[in-house]
């Protein structure tokens, strides 16, 4: 049985294309993501933060005020918006996508000053990261790249898989933590149905409120109850995901149907973290159904 | 903890195709990625994840919650003429959405109401003041037509297994604060 599973296959098939691909999917979510939410806001709020994240607690008090001032935010928000640009369209791409990651994690931390990490974005974040890294600038891209011989399929199949890690990672993470610090009262005990009445109520994000409707339909509490240690051990076993196709469509539908339910009772959004299930799928075989070509350098 | 993350990485690098695969890359992509994983791994078991951003802690609904009493916070704007106008924090200022606001008004509403008398407490209500006051001035700079003059911070509770209608919450002001025109 040992031997099975030692000699099980990867199902991963990762391309110059399926990345270039990537890189433009992902850094067209950020694009948006910044473009979407002015972050100049954050200039006429007072700063009462009693955590900053890493760097920022060694940025003195006199730059940070310059930093959080209406027209440093404003340059900041359009230099980033610029260099994502760049990194999706695929121009001077390695340069421009290191830069939109620095700029991406010093906007994520300019907005932990004010409140709280929002953990559906940083795998988001980490991809971007990952994309930087291995070599995502060998199709779509707008510049003219020389074609690196010596690069192997396996560069491509090992960033696409180390993306999908780090999803599987970060529900692995939350489910164990739950586990561990929770124990099994969280599961027995009224803390879901707490949680689903709270958010609904106080969430301003949206304007519809369905829990009205469970408070009609008391027996949907014990569906919220039900639900929860099994979400839980579908998100402990996210690393199957990496070594099985079947579990991977499994987890994939369900995760949907799971982050579909939260945002309808509970408002909280995990469209970002949904859309990285792309990575799941075979890219190269998706794009050759569209016919998608490839210019530039991986044509060859 | 330590232990749960044994489980995931002993079974996977047991996997001769991932054992090809990761050696196949170059040796600074695979020092990469093990700093990675082992930043990700050490933000969760570290109390003093803040340091190690942007990798942090991942935990969502971890603490058992033994009270039925469910404590929100809404507001309300004021006219010029203080007719009541309806007003939403995230609205103001999306980029701390995703109820990034909510906590962060629901942190100080609690702070400045649960022990109302302390010296404490009179630091939190200068903050949350300071707070919603800059939140309706950035709504009067969005909103030129439609002016407010000031804002009312309302404490919501209710019993979540006596709920009938939306009459079962009790609703107190808990704060008013004056807001200037943006000029």
């Amino acid at each position: 049985m040992i031997t099975k599973f030692t000699n099980l296959p990867l199902p991963v098939n990762g391309t110059a294309r399926s990345l270039g691909f990537l890189r433009i999917f992902i850094f067209a979510i950020w694009f948006f993501y910044v473009l979407m939410d002015p972050i100049q806001d954050l200039a006429y709020l007072p700063l009462t933060a009693e955590e900053f994240v890493s760097f920022f607690k060694i940025i003195p008090a006199s730059y940070l005020k310059v930093i959080l001032s209406e027209p440093f935010l404003v340059t900041f928000r359009y230099i980033t918006l610029f260099f994502l640009v760049l990194s999706a369209a695929g121009v001077f791409t390695r340069s421009s996508m290191a830069i939109s990651c620095g700029l991406l994690v010093f906007h994520l931390g300019l907005i932990k000053c004010f409140s709280h990490l929002q953990h559906a974005e940083l795998p988001l974040l980490y991809a971007a990261i990952l994309l930087a890294v291995f070599p995502s600038a060998d199709a779509f891209t707008i510049e003219r790249r020389r074609y690196d011989s010596k690069r192997s399929a396996q560069d491509y199949s090992m960033a696409v898989f180390f993306i999908m890690f780090i999803v599987c990672m970060a529900y692995f993470e939350v489910g164990v933590f739950r586990v561990i610090r929770g124990g099994t009262g969280i599961f027995t005990g009224n803390s879901m149905k707490y949680w689903t009445i709270l958010y609904a109520f106080s969430d301003q994000d949206y304007d519809f409120n369905f829990s009205r409707v469970f408070f009609s339909y008391p027996v949907l509490f014990n569906f919220v109850k039900i639900g929860f240690p099994v979400i839980t051990l579908l998100e402990i076993l996210a690393p199957v995901a990496l070594i099985s196709k079947k579990f991977r469509f499994f987890f994939i539908i369900s995760m949907i149907l799971f982050h579909v339910v939260v945002f309808l009772t509970m408002k909280i959004n995990f469209g970002g973290m949904s859309l990285l299930y792309i990575v799941f799928f075979d890219l190269d075989k998706l794009l050759s159904k569209l016919s998608w070509k490839v210019p530039y350098a991986a044509r060859a | 903890m330590a232990l749960f993350f044994l489980f995931l990485f002993l079974p996977l690098v047991n996997i001769k195709a991932f054992q090809k695969l990761f050696l196949s890359v170059s040796l600074g992509k695979r020092v990469f990625m093990l700093t990675v994983v082992t930043l990700m791994c050490y933000a969760q078991i570290s109390k003093r994840w803040t340091l190690l951003y942007p990798f942090v802690q991942f935990a969502m609904f971890t603490r058992p919650i033994a009270s039925k009493e469910v404590v929100y916070y809404e507001y309300e704007g004021l006219s010029a003429g203080k007719s009541p106008i309806p007003f939403n924090p995230t609205e103001v200022v999306p980029i701390l959405r995703q109820r990034r606001m909510e906590k962060k008004l629901h942190l100080l509403g609690d702070a400045v109401t649960k022990v109302p008398a302390s010296n404490k407490a009179a630091l939190y209500k200068q903050n949350l003041t300071a707070t919603i006051g800059s939140i309706g001035k950035l709504y009067n700079k969005k909103h030129p037509h439609s002016q407010i003059s000031g804002l009312r911070m309302y404490k919501c509770r209710f019993n979540m297994d006596r709920y009938q209608n939306d009459s079962s919450i009790k609703k107190v002001l808990i704060l008013e604060a004056n807001v200037e025109s943006h000029q």
